[in-house]
């Protein structure tokens, strides 16, 4: 199946039910496209043949005809797509600025969210963009360098351990597909993204707000200006292809950088979290 | 003395501030990443971002760049960067002298087309030195032991320069493989980030992150 | 080539013959400027005296001991190049 995600065509091959329900449910909102035409990745997630596939079944996750991973345990298929499809875009696109971190938008202005694993970045963006924020991308943010601006992906959000049962209390309605249990990152699991930012997926935003998370249980709710200086140093240092760009590279973080407030955010509560960001987003232009 | 500039560097362009609240040079909040814990030097210099290839992380087969390394954390960018390097024992096996890719060559081939079995030290490789003299890239990858603490050192990065050429470590390029040589070459360590020196073993450590097969 | 970008006296610096980016403390981003600014090779006294009581050195290290030790950094990133007299 060929399935549009914001700027790209992923064809998608996989004879395994768990990944065909967890894609039927996850991206039951995303384009369908001509099969037969242009694919920017073509992907498959299989069950690895050999020895192994009767006494501990893996999975292999393919593109374009080579295995770029070593295989895992059968019941991470589709995890394992969605880290491959990652994979796939922070690999192959070196004519954008590819940077791990969340953004999500509000009236096209949009706010990145940059944080080391662990940091809660993604529950974040996962209640966000269940109060109106538009989601862009969760885990990937793709900066064009001759418009500055951001652009869409809208895949599902990954949600790992302890954040599944918060998103699932917090948006009650939002779907989720199955948890996946003893992955590397722990229990996964992936929500579906809401149907209007999969709408606007070909929208790009502008950059607006560059915000270092932090979630610390008991923590008080603070939004404090970030040195953009430093700002930019993080940003930098959580390019994949940073170097790719050379000076452009430079110029693309620093403009960036200027054109966006920057804030170290701290919460250990995510109805506050999100009433700060609320205020952050009516605030003057 | 007199201290001159290599180049002239384009204006600095000071930002005017649009933002709500004027950012000031806040003392970044510790435990923060690389930045904030002992990455930041307290001299002038207050942070580098070497130029290296860019960023992965790995999910099982542990593969990162050799900054991203340091850290030490398993899953530190969440989307996985896999290596599919292969060790200094696959890669002297005659039945894998098909994967070598030009311009390395394993053996001497005669005749038109030919071409000689490649040195170590040599134009093609781009490593420095000669502690393995007129050895070939073969003969160093079969090499036993640790003599001179750098012989274990001299098998991995042989297979690291393959596996690069190869494809197979998209973290590590040629580029990558031969800075770390040369650099423990003229001062007998490698540096990742600035301020950590790696001696032999520590790199040859790193590289078997990228060799998972 | 080397560009920059400073904000709030905290300067990045990129520079492309290394492809390395470093952020620089006030005192190292006003040096690497005043040296910029002058085209022309400068002595450490003469570059120090040129930033003046602009930046807050403390009061424990000679002026000219702090900027020695900024283009000794400097020096050591591929910034500026010590030359002869």
């Amino acid at each position: 199946m060929a399935l549009r995600t914001g700027a790209f065509v992923n064809v998608i091959q996989s004879a395994i039910p768990a990944v065909s329900e967890a894609i039927a449910l996850l991206y039951s909102n995303h384009p369908l496209v001509e099969s037969g035409g242009f694919a920017d990745f073509h992907v498959s997630v299989r069950a690895a043949t050999g020895v192994r596939r009767w006494l501990r079944r893996q999975v292999l996750f393919e593109f374009d005809g080579a295995r770029p991973f070593k295989p895992l345990p059968f019941p991470q298929a589709f995890p394992m797509l969605e880290w491959g499809l990652n994979w796939c875009v922070s690999n192959h696109c070196n004519n954008l600025l590819v940077f791990h971190a969340a953004v999500i938008a509000h009236e096209n202005r949009a706010l990145i969210l940059a944080a080391p694993p662990g940091y809660g970045k993604s529950t974040l963006c996962a209640a966000l963009v269940n109060c109106g924020w538009r989601l862009l991308s969760d885990e990937l943010t793709l900066i064009d360098p001759a418009s500055g601006n951001v652009l869409p992906l809208a895949r599902p959000v990954s949600l790992k351990n302890a954040s599944i049962g918060v998103i699932r209390s917090f948006a009650p309605d939002a779907p989720l597909s199955r948890i996946v249990t003893d992955t590397v990152k722990g229990s996964v699991a992936h929500m579906r993204p809401p149907v209007g930012s999969v709408q606007r997926a070909n929208e790009p935003a502008k950059p607006h707000w560059i915000v270092f998370p932090r979630f610390q249980s008991g923590a008080p709710t603070t939004l404090s200006p970030y040195a953009k200086a430093r700002a930019f140093m993080q940003l930098a240092d959580n390019a994949f292809n940073y170097n790719v760009h050379g000076k452009r590279g430079f110029e693309t973080v620093a403009d960036l950088v200027s054109s966006s407030g920057c804030y170290e955010f701290s919460y250990g509560n995510l109805n506050e979290a999100v009433s700060v960001f609320d205020t952050l987003a009516k605030s003057a232009p | 003395m007199a201290m001159s500039e290599q180049q002239v560097p384009e204006q600095p362009s000071s930002t005017p501030s649009t933002d709500a609240s004027s950012p000031q040079a806040t003392s970044p909040e510790a435990g923060r990443r690389r930045l904030l814990q002992g990455g930041l030097a307290a001299g002038p210099v207050i942070f580098t971002l070497f130029s290296r290839p860019a960023l992965g992380g790995g999910i099982g087969g542990e593969c990162k760049t050799p900054s991203g390394f340091l850290s030490g954390n398993l899953s530190q960018h969440g989307t996985p960067t896999f290596c599919s390097g292969r060790t200094p024992g696959y890669w002297k096996q005659s039945q894998h002298f098909g994967d070598w890719v030009a311009p390395y060559f394993p053996t001497a081939v005669s005749g038109p087309g030919g071409h000689q079995a490649t040195t170590f030290h040599s134009a093609t490789t781009g490593f420095t030195g000669n502690q393995f003299g007129t050895q070939t890239m073969l003969q160093v990858l079969g090499t036993g032991g640790n003599t001179g603490g750098y012989t274990a050192l001299g098998r991995h990065i042989t297979a690291a320069l393959l596996n690069a050429r190869r494809g197979w470590t998209p973290v590590l390029s040629e580029t990558g493989v031969r800075n770390i040589w040369n650099e423990y070459v003229s001062k007998g360590y490698f540096e990742p980030s600035a301020g950590i020196k790696w001696y032999p073993a520590q790199i040859v450590d790193y590289l078997v992150t990228t060799m998972p097969l | 080539m080397i560009c920059w970008r400073e904000w709030d006296g905290e300067i990045v610096v990129y520079y492309d013959l290394t492809g390395n980016t470093h952020l620089l403390n006030s005192l190292a981003g006003l040096v690497l400027r005043r040296l910029a600014e002058s085209g022309a090779a400068r002595s450490v006294a003469e570059l120090t005296e040129s930033i003046g009581p602009s930046v807050a050195i403390e009061p424990d290290i000679a002026q000219i001991e702090a900027v020695e030790a900024v283009l000794t950094d400097l020096e050591r990133f591929g910034l500026a190049a010590r030359g002869t007299a």
